[in-house]
């Protein structure tokens, strides 16, 4: 009983060796690695080079068509350019549920265009600014800011492959209001809080 | 020691090697001097080549990158299997990809995606390719992580 368990965990040990990761191309100096590439070269994949120019033509129409579609992304988002940065103000009633800071599954069509004008600009520094209405308690409105400003990051890393080091995130609560929240003779103003609720996505092209 | 004991021992330190091979870093490689380096797409992380040796009709390359910031930095390395066609070699009028074994498998770092560089810290990407004709002294390297390296010469 005690040798069979000994030799059972002998066994996983192996198979942990083994399944360490494709172990035979670990080293690109061991034996085994360069023989593999030996026994591969007979059905190595080396293309003409005729076939790269030709590659390098459709890359152009690759190109122009992403240009495109990074047009109609800012215009679809109604990003603001400047030389220095790209701003898009996504209302967060698209993004978020009420009081939620998960995101919506139909909003992956407004950050599926975020993507697109994100992709252009693959050495930008990203800043994703989350902002509430006047509604509320601040320090409620603050974290439900931060939580929304990092969902979207998550979304855009997850959804983009874009790298998270080059995202940052802030939270600014209602400190930051783009319209008023009453209206001047102190009622309510929805259509003031729905526009100050919103995520601002800065992409800083210099 | 009992036997058994010894066995176990010994399948631990494969094991613990087996993992620790998987980075294709050693310490040597680690501080190879480059053959050419330049800036990658990543602002403080330097691409170089460090090894571009021809043999038996291989051409194996490998490529360093280095985060001389002082943040840690992500890299995009191949992510699945078609994204080894974006590192390849051009020489003469060729172009050569990855070597892949009968898996289809190729002969190359493992798939690793996003790699995240701490401050200072390098790593070791490594692939093996058709080697150009003898006639070839030098190849260009095209990655999606840099520039292309041009007029990279290659050793026998």
């Amino acid at each position: 009983m005690f040798r069979a368990r000994h030799w059972t965990l002998a066994a996983v040990l192996v198979l942990a060796a083994t399944a360490s990761g494709r172990a035979a191309y670990a080293d690109p100096d061991a034996p085994e690695t360069e023989a593999a590439a030996r026994a591969a070269l007979p059905n190595a994949d080396v293309r003409d080079i005729e076939a790269r120019v030709r590659d390098i033509v459709g890359l152009g129409r690759v190109v122009e068509g992403r240009v495109t579609d990074l047009d109609r992304a800012k215009r679809d988002l109604g990003a603001e350019e400047t030389d220095l940065e790209i701003r898009i103000q996504l209302p967060a009633d698209v993004l978020f549920d009420f009081d939620k800071a998960s995101i919506r599954r139909d909003a992956a069509e407004a950050l599926g265009k975020v993507l697109v004008i994100l992709r252009a600009h693959t050495k930008a520094r990203i800043t994703i600014e989350g902002h509430t209405d006047g509604k509320g308690r601040p320090d409620y409105n603050q974290t439900l800011s931060e939580k929304r400003a990092q969902s979207v990051k998550n979304w855009l890393v997850k959804n983009g492959r874009i790298a998270a080091a080059l995202i940052a995130t802030k939270g600014y609560g209602m400190t930051k209001p783009v319209a008023p929240n009453t209206k001047p003779d102190g009622k309510d103003d929805p259509d003031g809080r729905q526009k100050n609720r919103r995520v601002e996505i800065v992409i800083q092209k210099k | 020691m009992l036997p058994v004991t010894r066995i176990f021992a010994t399948l631990f330190a494969a094991a613990l090697l087996g993992a620790a091979a998987n980075g294709g870093a050693t310490p040597a490689a680690a501080q190879a001097k480059a053959i050419q380096s330049q800036d990658s797409n990543v602002d403080g992380v330097v691409a170089e080549i460090t090894q571009a040796q021809r043999k038996d009709g291989v051409l194996t390359v490998r490529l360093r990158v280095r985060n001389t910031s002082d943040a840690a930095k992500t890299v995009a390395l191949p992510y699945n299997s078609d994204d080894y066609d974006k590192y390849y070699v051009t020489a003469g009028k060729k172009k050569y990809l990855v070597l892949r074994d009968s898996a289809k498998e190729p002969i190359a770092s493992p798939p690793t995606g996003s790699k995240v560089l701490a401050k200072g810290a390098s790593y070791i990407w490594w692939a093996k390719f058709p080697a150009p004709a003898a006639g070839d002294a030098k190849f260009s390297f095209y990655t999606s992580i840099a520039p292309p390296f041009e007029d990279v010469p290659i050793s026998d």
